[in-house]
């Protein structure tokens, strides 16, 4: 029963430090506020009793945030399961419009473009994160870009 | 400044301005309350499902040696939390509504439990509304039967995909009505799944549960994006088939007016695994004589403690 409170205690502080950042970043992958909260709280019930358990437990978040936000986007795909992403009215016309780019991206461009960019990983840690090679990464950099480019245009 | 990098400092930008707008629709907590995090552990000891892929992160030596201890030690704290948090619901406890009614004339297969649903289930390939109602002479020549009864004056047989179990057989298997194969699996494989079907004009019903044990499977009119409970249609009749929740039956108007349902389902505690409830709001398309009603809208909560049904669905 101690180390289920030792879970418990390590799960809290994880809980507290890394929700709201957990829920930005998966909501600048899915679009969607709504979706980005039950993405997280799936990713907080699937490390929930590994939190003791591995050497980062902020990474495998991490990891698991990204895995369960690109499941999310085949469902969607099927069904049209999710709410629409985030109307942004910003004030700011080409954050309107590079947001409504970004929406238009294909899922393995934009998380890269959001742990680049927003969580400022560099592209090896970018890499770990997804599970591909340093060389997709900067494939998908590229293309992302090139197509942001074209899409705010 | 060169156009890649304006492009990069405009995408900081935006991000940097999209994650801080206000959302009034949706409420961050800035903290957890016990409640959160009592939720956070009852999820995963109900769903108990698979791991995320973040398997290129090592574990630390000790916690190989003690892991499964702690594994068991958050399910028995589980229990105890769920045991405190559901045992009102309604002024009843799980264990005093009355049990959920099983189809007369139906047969069941093999009882035995399951471990929860499976998340892994590939309800592949999604029944295309306008290729259902065929043949089922395909269906039949493949797959086993595993239970089978009357509606309405109408045979229907339940087939399990050879080689797969639980949900995921009956998913990849199908449903016979009236010698028409209407596959089951209409959408994203969902742990509590339901499909709308024109039955020559009669609204006809079935769908999966897929957690262990007899659920009890409440339908109700719904409204496309709540949670909503609307007006209480008839319950289907329930079975357990391939150790999950199988349900079928009819609705009294017409297939083409239900524009939405609402799906609530509670299944027993077995073994070690707690009640759990799920709900899934539907919405629907137009319809078709002989063939599955097209799903137009989707959002299910899953691993709910039992009977614990949210009424808002969080949308932007």
């Amino acid at each position: 029963m101690s180390l289920g409170a030792e879970s418990r205690t390590e799960l809290e502080a994880l809980y507290r430090g890394q929700r709201e950042p957990m829920v930005r970043l998966a909501r600048l992958m899915t679009g969607s506020k709504a979706t980005a909260e039950e993405v997280v709280q799936e990713a907080f019930v699937r490390v929930a009793d590994k939190v003791v358990a591995v050497d980062n437990p902020e990474a495998y978040l991490r990891t698991t945030v990204v895995n369960l936000a690109r499941n999310y986007q085949r469902r969607a795909g099927f069904e049209r399961q999710l709410p629409p992403p985030d109307l942004v009215h910003s004030a700011l016309p080409e954050i309107d419009e590079m947001w409504a780019a970004v929406c238009r991206l294909p899922f393995a461009q934009r998380a890269v473009l959001a742990l680049k960019f927003y969580e400022d990983l560099s592209e090896q840690e970018i890499a770990r994160t997804l599970g591909c090679r340093i060389g997709t990464v900067k494939s998908r950099l590229h293309r992302g870009l090139a197509n942001l480019r074209k899409g705010i245009r | 400044m060169n156009d890649r990098q304006s492009i990069e400092d405009l995408l900081r930008r935006t991000y940097a301005t999209v994650v801080d707008l206000p959302d009034s629709d949706v409420t961050v907590p800035s903290s957890p309350d016990d409640a959160v995090v009592d939720r956070v552990v009852v999820d995963r000891v109900v769903e108990a499902g698979p791991e995320g892929s973040a398997r290129s992160v090592p574990r630390r030596p000790r916690v190989l040696v003690t892991v499964a201890v702690l594994a068991a030690a958050i399910i028995a704290v589980g229990a105890v939390l769920i045991g405190t948090r559901s045992a009102p619901v309604n002024g009843k406890s799980a264990a005093q509504r009355p049990p959920a009614k099983v189809h007369p004339g139906g047969t069941s297969g093999d009882s035995s439990p399951v471990n929860g649903p499976d998340e892994n289930s590939s309800c592949a390939p999604t029944t295309d509304p306008s290729s259902s109602g065929g043949s089922a002479a395909s269906l039949e020549s493949s797959d086993t039967q595993v239970a089978s009864g009357t509606l309405n004056g109408e045979a229907w047989s339940l087939w399990s995909a050879n080689g797969q179990s639980g949900a995921n057989g009956i998913e990849n298997g199908g449903l016979v009505l009236d010698g028409r194969d209407y596959g089951l699996c209409p959408g994203y494989p969902n742990p509590a799944e339901l499909q709308l079907i024109d039955d020559s004009g009669q609204a006809v019903v079935a769908g999966v549960v897929g957690y262990p044990g007899l659920a009890d499977v409440a339908l109700s009119t719904g409204t496309v994006g709540t949670f909503e409970v609307g007006t209480a249609l008839p319950s289907p009749s329930v079975q357990v088939v391939n150790g999950v929740s199988f349900f079928i039956g009819t609705l009294p108007d017409s297939p083409c007016s239900y524009g939405s349902l609402e799906m609530n389902t509670t299944s027993p505690a077995v073994s070690s695994s707690p009640a759990v409830s799920a709900e899934h709001n539907l919405g629907f398309g137009s319809c078709v004589d002989n063939q599955l009603v097209r799903i137009t809208g989707s959002q299910g909560q899953w691993g709910l403690p039992a009977g614990q049904f949210g009424t808002t669905f969080q949308n932007n």
